[in-house]
């Protein structure tokens, strides 16, 4: 899956993306950044087994969650607000302790220091204060990385991302869906092998959503990282996902696990085929039996 | 195009016509009343005992100036590295902010002659008054920026490994900025106000010409109210142009990416 073929014995996107990144940074003798580009780490896998969660003394907000997420998967979570979802991914980063169970990251319990991963908040988050591309660098700055990388990489994630014309500018010269694309980059700029995505399309208008939906389909395509999406979109989340969790409230329980399977990249024109309505309408079907019977 | 020059020239002309009305009224009371000189002159015997005094006023301006920017200086130097380390734990501030409030509350016509005491009359004493008046809306504005960042962008940090340094440094720091140039606007305000204060207390001509404070207590003394006034309005001047200064160094810092600062190219 994420070898050097693709379907048919071709190379795959992932293997095309790298070669393109990897001839342009030798070319300018970015050697480390290179090495990092043509090795890239495998995709995390995350396992939640029996997770609890409660805050303080407060009712229990998850209760005994488990899941198994291989790598490279993209696993969608859906279901009525309260249900727990954003802890799920706030506990998968060590923002929040878990309570009880255990919540392994390849294998090993989550941590803020040394681990590959990367946090998509609902806005943008960016810093007022820094431009483009100093927000795209950010995170590599926090991890001490020399100035000619963090620009070599940042104009590969710029590039990315389409952003390369507004690098100067700063946050409030942007567009909603800019900013947001901003955050992706940055996202990606430190080579995650786990992406966690916390609504991060749900102030944006329709037309943005589907096509920033469709940029990062292609984006996991190319660069294969394990995923895990929340979301109140039934469509984004068919949209996007192999695997989608349809959570209950009151406590958080896993309800449904779907898996998703279309022939095919996701485009735009994926969301005109009798499948995805399909699809969208047996899980907007479940989840309102969740709703109807909390 | 038209209707935005007419715009900016109302922005000149409503205030210098407020200020012309003022001073015709000012004129009025007094023929109406026939009231003395020494008890309130006319607008233009201000203007010219402030003419005819312009060498002394301008000598006493320069140096209320001068504990004004000591005050001011110290104000800021000092308010940001407290507020840095009231910001740094809970803890800290549970323990220190009390102690800054009573700083703050001490009235300062007890604290001036303990100044004076402590480092005698002059401009370590008018300094010192004008940093304890100037000092707490730095502290508070500037602790407040530093602890009120935006959740998200902590955990953006955290999320990414940041130490505790790097997360002040990159983040706490520039997010409290705005704040802190919050606070100095208000201390340059005050710094005027509490250098004039100061030498009412600690003033002194030793040296060469006491400061605006100093002029007031001796022209008052000589019931020379005209000249009164005027220093008045000298330093008023001096204060539009503390204020003016780091009104500027707000704007000029804020200009790129802060939403105080309206834009017209966006």
């Amino acid at each position: 899956m994420h070898g050097r073929n693709g379907r048919m014995g071709q190379p795959s996107d992932a293997w095309n993306f790298r070669q393109g990144a990897v001839a342009r940074l030798r070319a300018r003798g970015l050697s480390r950044c290179v090495r990092s580009l043509r090795m890239p780490a495998p995709p995390s896998s995350v396992v939640f087994h029996e997770v609890s969660k409660r805050f303080d003394y407060g009712p229990l907000v998850l209760e005994r969650i488990t899941l198994e997420v291989t790598p490279g998967a993209f696993v969608s979570f859906v279901g009525p607000s309260g249900c727990g979802k954003s802890t799920l991914l706030r506990m998968t980063c060590a923002l929040s302790p878990v309570s009880a169970g255990r919540l392994d990251v390849d294998g090993r319990a989550p941590a803020r220091k040394g681990n590959q991963l990367a946090f998509i908040f609902q806005e943008a988050t960016l810093l007022p204060w820094l431009t483009v591309r100093g927000n795209i660098e950010l995170p590599l700055r926090i991890r001490g990385m020399a100035p000619r990388e963090r620009h070599a990489i940042s104009e590969e994630m710029l590039r990315l991302v389409r952003l390369e014309r507004v690098a100067a500018r700063h946050p409030r010269q942007l567009s909603g869906g800019m900013k947001m694309r901003v955050s992706v980059a940055r996202a990606l700029a430190q080579s995650p092998r786990l992406l966690l995505l916390d609504e991060p399309f749900g102030a944006l208008d329709e037309m943005t959503r589907h096509h920033l939906n469709e940029e990062l389909a292609d984006m996991h395509r190319q660069r294969g990282w394990t995923a895990l999406f929340v979301t109140h979109s039934v469509a984004e989340a068919v949209f996007l996902s192999d695997r989608i969790i349809v959570m209950s409230a009151n406590p958080g329980r896993i309800h449904a696990d779907i898996p998703i399977s279309f022939s095919g990249d996701r485009t735009l024109e994926t969301r005109d085929t009798d499948e995805f309505h399909h699809t969208v309408a047996e899980v907007s079907r479940i989840l309102r039996s969740v709703d109807s019977s909390a | 195009m038209k209707g935005k020059s007419s715009h900016h020239a109302l922005l000149w002309l409503l205030p210098l016509v407020t200020g012309v009305l003022f001073l015709a009224i000012w004129a009025l009371v007094k023929m109406a009343w026939a009231f003395p000189k020494f008890f309130l002159p006319f607008p233009w015997e201000v203007a010219a005992a402030g003419w005819e005094e312009r060498e002394q006023l301008l000598r006493a301006a320069a140096s209320t100036m001068s504990a004004a920017v000591i005050g001011f200086l110290g104000a800021a130097t000092a308010g940001g590295a407290i507020a840095i380390v009231l910001a740094s734990s809970r803890w800290m501030r549970v323990a220190f902010y009390p102690h800054v409030l009573i700083v703050q509350m001490f009235p300062i016509v007890v604290l001036a002659p303990l100044f004076v005491l402590w480092f005698r009359a002059g401009i370590h004493s008018v300094s010192a008054i004008t940093f304890a008046i100037g000092f707490f809306p730095v502290v508070a504005n500037a602790t407040q920026g530093l602890i009120s960042t935006d959740r998200n962008m902590v955990d953006l940090f955290h999320s990414a490994g940041a130490s505790f340094l790097q997360e002040f440094i990159l983040l706490r720091i520039p997010h409290a900025l705005p704040y802190y140039l919050t606070g100095l606007r208000i201390s340059a305000s005050l710094a005027m106000i509490g250098a004039i204060t100061g030498e009412l207390f600690a003033g002194s001509a030793a040296g060469g010409t006491g400061g605006l404070g100093f002029m007031v207590i001796v022209y008052h003394s000589q019931l020379r109210t005209a000249e009164v006034l005027a220093t008045g309005f000298v330093a008023c001047l001096c204060g539009f142009v503390f204020v003016g200064t780091v009104t500027a160094l707000n704007h000029f810092t804020l200009r790129r990416w802060h939403e105080s600062i309206e834009r017209t190219d966006v």
